[in-house]
């Protein structure tokens, strides 16, 4: 297998999709549709493989591919993966997976625009979890974020003009000001070696003043906290969810903003010292997410506003895990990121799928819709189970492995955190009891359940990556805590000196 | 003394006064035969490009170098454009008379001329030179009140700016005694910064302002960018920005090198102020002609921010963002140029639903556009990048915040004209049709920019080493 390019087939198989579509007819939908479903499927196929072929004995950055790009500033393509990145391209590529399906379902006018997008998107966010060059990092992603204008923009539901151009300006300066400090970085490394070069592992390997590492440490923790998002700058997130049709929602919620966590995870394993000086007020903020986000999400009647600050509530253990720095916390935190992502992505597959023909998302426009979609119905349980850290479900195991981190830590937030599950689970039962139980209402009669293949794949595939890693969770956490050892093992280390 | 060094120069006089001969002879339906004329001119001034070697001519006045043949290269590319342009655009012109495409090709050896100066006396007849040119160009059209408006703000702040620029060369000249570059340098060398010297770096700083259109001298580029016939505003926006910043490298860089210190922060200033004042006022402008050119106040300021950072990957930041600029506002005005032609519109909003209409021109505004805002991976964003680079490098803090917030207000005011290209219905649905050479063309400078973007490499190795031989 030496020399075989997974990675970028990976990458490239979206990208790859989408200079076809230059060439297909807008007219031959089906044709559209057989692209995007070959070439995600590929990148699916590849992305497991990645899971079982990664060494997790060994460890560290494998599969590496390096060409040189520009070679006078020392750019150069480069790719690999850690167990952390593993996880998170697995990640992506289920998304993108059951997304190209949702929008089968979903999108009926400029379909073949909405693929090129969609997959131009997703390569973007294949090459942010692969680089090991800081350059490409972030041309990647930009190339993750700026899709989302026109995104939204077409394809979007009420207010949307709004909501892109916010979202899009938001992303694009948390890109600037963490692209100046990587840019410092890189002046600072090279100083120190004679050689200027972009490779992160180069970079890394380096160590520098902590009152430097603190200096840093900030633009980067803002720029990529931008995207997670951190409170306070979360306000262009649930605008965003709303706006977007569910496929982007799905990669929106489920991995979009899994790439702010990673850079700011990133960033620690540059930066140890100045990872240690703000990681408490990481923690410190992201008890904010968890009660700011769960409040409103109790508050709003409209399910998507509902899940979108839901889902910065749960983004607010993703980082409680990663501020905790020990090797529970951050895994919990890794798988967090994974199940969050997947059970999110059902989450908007499933509003999308009622939305579509009721064209309504608000909680008390709906009643007893379990008697018309069992189905639909159902999966949904399953979601608010998950979402509320139901044991048997990804999320169970994550929460538990953050909280088991954050009492060694920071107990005290761990207590004020626990407490946040039960906001989740009110919302998610309030709206479950609204929304499928109850008495059945007659306008809703015509609603009708998921039936097609096409329908259902989405919704069982996500349910059953739930309930696997649920189940047997160690087929992932294996390999993302091959990539977590080393990372808490540098920070910890630069703490004691 | 080597006359041979200046033939691509001579090339294009010779085009020119050709061009201005025929007139006389040709008649009045095959106006279309002088742009053939032009190109075919300054594709022989092209093709002489690389045969060049390196050395002065005429007595030390002019050079011929890596650094001015790469200019001459963004010029002949400019050139082959504009004049391309003048062809689409000439049809809808009633009084039209045929010495527009001789005066663009002057103005175009005009450029080549001050890429190679090395003395402020061939510096300033060749600005000149160029200056008149471009004075006539943006007045053309007289029969119209905004045209004329254009033209009389034109000249009033360009003779402004050269008054500033003269009376700086000649305190530079009162303190060293010289007026070519590297003597003056030399001259510089040993010098205390005085009172003297001071004023005129800030006041030759000041006069080269205005073929930049940064602050202060910027005031005449909204007008005359709406005002003027489109294909003036394209080779006012590429080439001429292009010819400001070369003698930009040229004097700081070289003559005024030892002073650095003095004109560093003063630069500095003038980058972010410019900044600040071209993106901000961009923001509300409904005519694109207009927010292009509020636009590159913003482009100029990043430009200085690079030529603030006074090193070689400043050098190297610069060229690089001009080739992309070029790219980005030849392919911008082509489109805008169709689509006048069509619709008798430049305001944004005319522009609305303009993908189904026209793919390829939508497609069009959207690269170039794009580009110069900086967007991942075309080729502006990767010259953005190196501005970066260089502000960061030498610890230029202040401006690279700046910058990078600017950058957010450039995304903000072109995705407004993206939005309403491709998010927005169009009113009338009739397609509107582009011919085969403009589709080609079209083309042809979409893959540039997104080439330059996507494997920036071999531009940049050149660049750089460019820049290496500056100093």
């Amino acid at each position: 297998m030496e020399g075989f390019p997974i990675l970028s087939l990976i990458m490239l198989s979206p990208l790859a999709a989408v200079i076809l579509l230059l060439f297909v007819d807008d007219a031959r939908v089906a044709l559209v549709r057989g692209i995007a479903i070959a070439s995600t499927s590929l990148s699916l196929a590849l992305s497991l493989y990645l899971l079982f072929i990664y060494d997790k004995v060994k460890g560290g950055f494998q599969f590496i591919e390096k060409i040189e790009w520009v070679q006078s500033l020392g750019i150069s393509y480069h790719l690999g993966v850690d167990g952390i990145s593993v996880a998170m391209v697995l990640l992506t590529s289920i998304v993108i997976f059951t997304g190209v399906f949702v929008s089968w379902v979903g999108i009926k006018h400029r379909i073949r625009e909405h693929y090129m997008f969609l997959l131009l998107l997703v390569a973007g966010v294949y090459g942010v979890f692969m680089s090991l060059d800081l350059v490409f990092f972030f041309l990647f992603y930009e190339l993750a974020v700026i899709p989302m204008y026109p995104l939204i923009g077409i394809w979007g539901s009420a207010n949307r003009e709004y909501a892109t151009m916010n979202l899009t300006l938001y992303l694009s300066l948390g890109a600037m000001i963490a692209l100046l400090g990587l840019l410092s970085l890189y002046f600072t490394a090279g100083s120190q070696t004679g050689v200027y070069t972009f490779d992160m592992l180069q970079i890394a390997s380096l160590s520098y003043e902590s009152g430097y590492q603190i200096k840093v440490f900030l633009p980067l923790l803002f720029g990529f906290g931008v995207l997670v998002p951190l409170a306070p700058f979360h306000s262009w997130s649930p605008t965003g969810h709303a706006a977007a049709p569910s496929a982007v929602s799905m990669l929106h919620a489920g991995v979009l903003m899994k790439l702010g966590a990673y850079g700011i995870l990133r960033a620690m394993w540059i930066l140890p010292e100045g990872a240690q000086f703000w990681m408490p007020w990481v923690a410190g903020l992201s008890l904010i997410n968890i009660f700011y986000g769960g409040m409103v999400a109790m508050s709003r009647r409209d399910m998507k506003f509902m899940i979108g600050y839901s889902s910065s509530s749960h983004m607010g253990y993703v980082l409680l895990g990663i501020a905790t720095v020990n090797i529970i916390g951050v895994n919990g935190a890794v798988l967090l990121m994974f199940a969050h992502g997947v059970m999110t992505a059902l989450a908007f597959s499933l509003i999308g799928f009622v939305y579509d023909q009721a064209h309504t998302r608000m909680i008390y426009d709906f009643s007893g819709l379990a008697k018309k979609v069992p189905f639909v119905a159902v999966a949904f349980a399953i979601m608010g189970f998950a979402s509320s850290g139901l044991p048997g479900l990804a999320n169970f195991v994550a929460e538990l492995m953050v909280f088991i981190g954050a009492f060694k830590e920071y107990p005290v937030h761990a207590i004020i955190a626990v407490f946040g599950i039960i906001v989740t689970a009110t919302y998610m039962l309030r709206c479950m009891r609204d929304v499928f139980f109850r008495e059945p209402m007659e306008k809703w009669d015509d609603l009708r359940d998921a039936s097609t293949f096409v329908e259902r794949l989405p919704f069982v595939f996500l349910i059953a990556v739930l309930l696997i890693v649920g189940f047997y969770p160690s087929v992932i956490v294996d390999v993302i805590n091959s990539g977590v050892v080393p990372l808490v093992n540098k920070l910890n280390a630069a703490q004691i000196g | 003394m080597n006359l041979f060094r200046l033939i691509p120069e001579f090339i294009m006089l010779g085009t020119a006064f050709l061009l201005l001969i025929l007139e006389l002879f040709l008649p009045k339906g095959s106006r279309k035969a002088f742009g053939v004329i032009g190109i075919l001119g300054t594709v022989s001034a092209a093709i002489s490009l690389p045969y060049q070697d390196y050395g002065l001519a005429l007595a030390g006045l002019f050079v011929q170098d890596q650094m001015s043949i790469y200019f001459k290269w963004l010029f002949v590319i400019s050139s082959v454009f504009v004049l391309y342009i003048v062809m689409l655009y000439e049809d809808r012109i009633t009084n039209w008379r045929g010495e527009f495409y001789s005066i663009i090709v002057f103005a175009i050896s005009g450029m080549m001329m001050l890429a190679s100066t090395t003395d402020f006396v061939a510096f300033y007849v060749s600005l000149e030179f160029l200056a008149i040119c471009l004075y006539v160009l943006a007045a053309f059209l007289s029969d119209s009140r905004v045209t004329s408006e254009a033209g009389l703000k034109y000249l009033i702040t360009g003779a402004l700016a050269s008054g500033f620029l003269i009376y700086g060369i000649s305190f530079i000249y009162g303190a060293t005694g010289a007026t070519g570059f590297a003597e003056v340098a030399k001259a510089l060398q040993t010098a205390e910064p005085t009172g003297f010297v001071i004023i005129g770096i800030v006041l030759m700083v000041l006069g080269l302002t205005f073929k930049i259109s940064s602050i202060p001298f910027h005031v005449w580029s909204p007008d005359v960018y709406q005002g003027a016939p489109t294909p003036v505003t394209a080779l006012l926006a590429a080439a001429s920005k292009a010819a400001g910043f070369v003698v930009i490298l040229r004097i700081l860089y070289v003559a005024l090198w030892p002073m650095k210190a003095e004109w560093m922060a003063f630069v500095a200033v003038i980058s972010g102020i410019t900044l600040l004042f071209g993106n901000l006022a961009a923001m509300p402008q409904k005519d694109l002609k207009r927010l292009v050119a509020y636009a590159g106040i913003g482009s100029a300021g990043y430009l200085l921010m690079a030529v603030a950072a006074a090193s070689e990957l400043g050098a190297g930041a610069i060229m690089f963002y001009l080739l992309t600029y070029i790219f980005g506002i030849i392919g911008t005005f082509t489109a805008i140029v169709v689509f006048h032609n069509s619709e008798g519109s430049d305001l944004v909003e005319s522009y609305s639903g303009l993908y189904k209409r026209s793919p390829l021109l939508a497609f069009t505004l959207f690269i170039g556009l794009l580009s110069i805002a900086g967007f991942p991976p075309l080729g502006g964003f990767i010259a953005k990048f190196y501005i970066f680079m260089a502000a960061v490098k030498e610890g230029l803090w202040v401006l690279a915040v700046i910058g990078a917030l600017m950058a957010i207000v450039g995304m903000y005011y072109f995705l407004l004209v993206i939005k309403s290209m491709y998010l927005r219905q169009p009113t009338n649905p009739a397609p509107i049709h582009v011919d085969m050479t403009t589709r080609g063309l079209l083309y042809f400078v979409n893959a540039a920019t997104i080439l330059l973007g996507v494997y920036p490499g071999p531009v940049t190795d050149l660049v750089m080493s460019i820049a290496q031989g500056v100093f």
